[in-house]
């Protein structure tokens, strides 16, 4: 067997994924803490629900899968939303994304249609139809509260990138909705 | 502007509050994951038993290749892998669907279930009861031949590798999705397999098929084998190509490759001929995923290591040839074929649109947007951006290939009507399809006739910025009446704004200029197909304002 990195978190030992022990108690906890919001994330790329679903799940494998020591909740969800971003752009590559439209459309009228309020539901078709770097940069910063400087970390980019793409967002976003 | 920072941030938060994942997914997607950890505890434990198995498995296939789907409901109504136990309908129902399908062409077939042999047969037959696990063994002896079943495999994740079903389609069933995985042993048995086939010199096994390539259908056969890549291009000509990782042949998608190899045959006759040998290209380590061939220079598109976006680079430079000609209609398809949406080719010069971005602060000349890729001279020497805003250039083409770009203005400020989709308009007749867009400042127009999908007409609007320092490259008013051999006495003014229509090689272009204050101006260019179509147009192409203008023109 491997050998074993630890790592501790709020009293709780985390394994190196080189062994494969981390054990079930801790991944059902990390996949607790996040499932919402890697799935919104995923969502936020992929504009629907079921390849949403399958992003979330290949994110949460690669957490299986990868040698990754969270070192505390900061770390943990800032390496769950590059992964997921990763993952998405993966998916958004692929041609046949392209011919999803339709339903991708449909997707999104169902989205939340069971509650909230319509207001809300049609800023979210609003902010969905924004290209794709607009609408995760406004979902990291506005939903998530990170810093143009930590979006810019995590997507790879620069902070003044990320403030442009705020300020673009915010445009669009004003020309739609007044 | 502080409190409307909050009030967004707030609309915000409640606006994607809305995405929920349903308590039933949440918990599948737990199970799964748990399933996934058990999964690999039970593989690390029993690495040593595997690794005999999986050696010993792979000597008894020797001939062929086993590659294992591990089906996974991921579709409206969940069930995990376990669970298709207990749905025999439905289960029945998938391996109709992958006997009629999947396994459409495969010779013959092995399923194991737990390790263990659960069913062997021929292509004819029905499989009654299915489980999770399916191996799909092709038995034909080698990796030619059309049994081979047509999958992509990302050898970049060990126990996930997607393998993609004709034409990268998910699995789709009676309305619920599956997706298909190969499993971690048929990984690993795959994967010893190709490195005992490959690093033990039987390569040379798979170039003699290249070498003994004498007709059409030997191409053809070889386009099977998923290590070498073969280009069918119109008038029988065909591009092979094959990738190495230090001397290892390997698939030309998801890997990295140090030389790429090239030949192309032309088939008008038997035996065929080969007109080239051996176009060595070294090339940095970067994720080559294809290759290209165009009016005779060659290129290579490669996924940057770290980085979205992709690297195209002319790889060679061929005296172009009658044999080029051929090709010169595929090269969209070309890159399409090569997952690569990304790029298109417009007249001479290959357009990368991903990269293309407005608020790089880049400015996006050639020389400059080929130095921020890494492009090479000749690919320096060959593109230019601008071309993409050349109206003339689109004139004649498929409205289609227009639609192409709708990434990069979908990546830009893009103001798509419809969606993006063409749509008719109720006061022209003339301009019944435009697509309209917005590049910052720019905007680009396209027109069609009615029903016919070519391109009549183009439009550029642009102000001072854009024109004069991005898109025409440093042209401002003087410079496109010099190009456009304007005369100035052909101009006339109306309401502050000069027009000016004239034809040129056979186009018709309205140009209008109008003063802004300080230095800006604001530039108009429309460029009809030609004079003679317009002149015969019973539609008012350039609205009420423009009368006055077409009136001189006529005259």
């Amino acid at each position: 067997m491997g050998t074993f990195l630890y790592s501790y978190y709020k009293g709780k030992r985390y394994k190196k994924r080189g062994g494969g022990e981390m054990d079930e108690k801790q991944i059902s906890e990390i996949y607790e803490r996040n499932a919402d919001r890697v799935y919104r994330l995923c969502f936020s790329y992929l504009k629907n629900p079921d390849d949403a679903f399958d992003a979330m799940q290949n994110t949460f494998y690669q957490m299986l899968r990868k040698d990754v020591v969270f070192e505390n909740p900061e770390h943990e969800k800032a390496w769950l939303i590059v992964t997921a971003s990763n993952v998405c752009k993966n998916v958004l590559s692929h041609w046949w994304r392209k011919r999803v439209s339709i339903e991708e459309r449909d997707s999104l009228k169902e989205e939340g249609k069971d509650g909230g309020r319509q207001e809300d539901r049609e800023l979210l078709m609003v902010v969905l139809k924004l290209p794709v770097k607009y609408r995760i940069s406004i979902y990291l910063h506005y939903y998530e509260g990170y810093t143009s400087v930590e979006i810019g970390k995590m997507l790879g980019k620069s902070d003044a990138t990320i403030r442009g793409w705020l300020k673009k967002g915010r445009e669009l976003l004003g020309k739609e909705i007044g | 502007m502080i409190g409307m920072e909050e009030k967004l941030r707030e609309d915000i938060r409640n606006a994607f509050g809305q995405i929920c994942l349903d308590n039933e997914r949440k918990m599948l997607g737990q199970r799964n994951l748990l399933s996934k950890a058990q999964g690999r505890q039970k593989t690390e434990k029993t690495w040593m038993a595997a690794g005999i198995i999986v050696a010993a498995a792979v000597f008894l296939v020797v001939n062929g290749i086993l590659i294992g789907i591990n089906l996974t409901h991921v579709g409206n109504v969940p069930v995990t892998e376990s669970e298709h136990h207990t749905q025999p309908s439905e289960t029945e129902a998938l391996t109709k669907y992958l006997m009629s399908e999947l396994l459409n062409g495969v010779e013959s077939f092995l399923i194991e279930y737990d390790g263990q042999q659960f069913k062997e047969g021929g292509a004819s037959e029905e499989i009654k009861e299915f489980s999770g696990q399916i191996v799909i063994t092709n038995l034909a002896g080698d990796l030619s031949g059309d049994s081979i079943l047509k999958i992509t495999i990302n050898y970049g994740n060990p126990d996930e590798c997607v393998v993609e079903i004709f034409n990268n389609q998910t699995v789709s069933l009676n309305g619920i999705r599956y997706k298909a995985y190969i499993s971690e042993k048929a990984y690993t048995m795959l994967w010893d397999y190709r490195r005992k086939y490959f690093e033990e010199g039987q390569p040379n096994q798979i170039m003699a098929l290249v070498e003994q390539i004498s007709s059409e259908e030997d191409l053809n056969r070889l386009s099977a084998n998923p290590f070498i890549y073969v280009e069918k291009f119109s008038e029988g000509f065909y591009v092979v190509s094959a990738c190495y990782d230090n001397g290892v042949l390997c698939t030309l998608k998801g890997n990295v490759a140090t030389e790429i190899r090239y030949r192309y045959y032309k088939t008008e006759n038997e035996p065929v001929t080969e007109y080239s040998m051996n176009l060595d290209a070294q090339n940095e380590r970067n994720g080559i995923f294809g290759a290209c061939y165009m009016d005779g220079d060659w290129f290579e598109v490669a996924k940057l290591e770290n980085q979205e976006g992709y690297r195209i680079k002319c790889i060679t430079s061929m005296e172009r040839s009658n044999y080029a000609q051929d090709v010169a209609e595929r090269e969209i398809e070309t890159f399409l074929r090569l997952n690569t949406q990304y790029f298109i080719r417009l007249t001479d010069n290959i357009i990368c649109i991903e990269d293309f971005k407005e608020d790089s602060g880049e400015k996006k000349d050639s020389a400059s947007y080929c130095s921020l890729h890494g492009w090479d001279e000749q690919c320096t020497k060959d593109m230019k951006v601008r071309d993409i805003y050349v109206a003339q250039n689109w004139i004649g083409k498929n409205v289609n290939d227009f639609a192409a770009l709708e990434s990069f203005f979908d990546e830009t400020a893009s103001v798509w009507f419809e969606d993006g989709n063409l749509f008719q308009t109720e006061e022209s007749e003339r301009n019944a399809y435009q697509i309209n867009t917005s590049f910052s400042t720019l905007r680009f127009e396209v027109s069609t006739e009615a029903h016919d999908n070519e391109i009549i007409s183009v439009t550029l609007y642009g102000d001072h910025n854009y024109v004069t320092e991005d898109v025409w490259l440093g042209m401002n008013m003087e410079d496109v009446k010099k190009i456009m051999n304007i005369d100035d006495s052909a101009f006339f003014e109306k309401d502050g704004t000069l027009f000016s229509f004239f034809e040129k090689d056979g186009y018709l272009y309205e140009f209008s200029y109008r003063s802004m204050p300080g230095e800006n101006y604001w530039l108009y260019l429309s460029c009809i197909s030609n004079a003679a179509k317009i002149k015969d147009s019973t539609v008012k192409s350039f609205g009420e304002q423009m009368e006055e203008g077409r009136n001189i023109f006529a005259q």
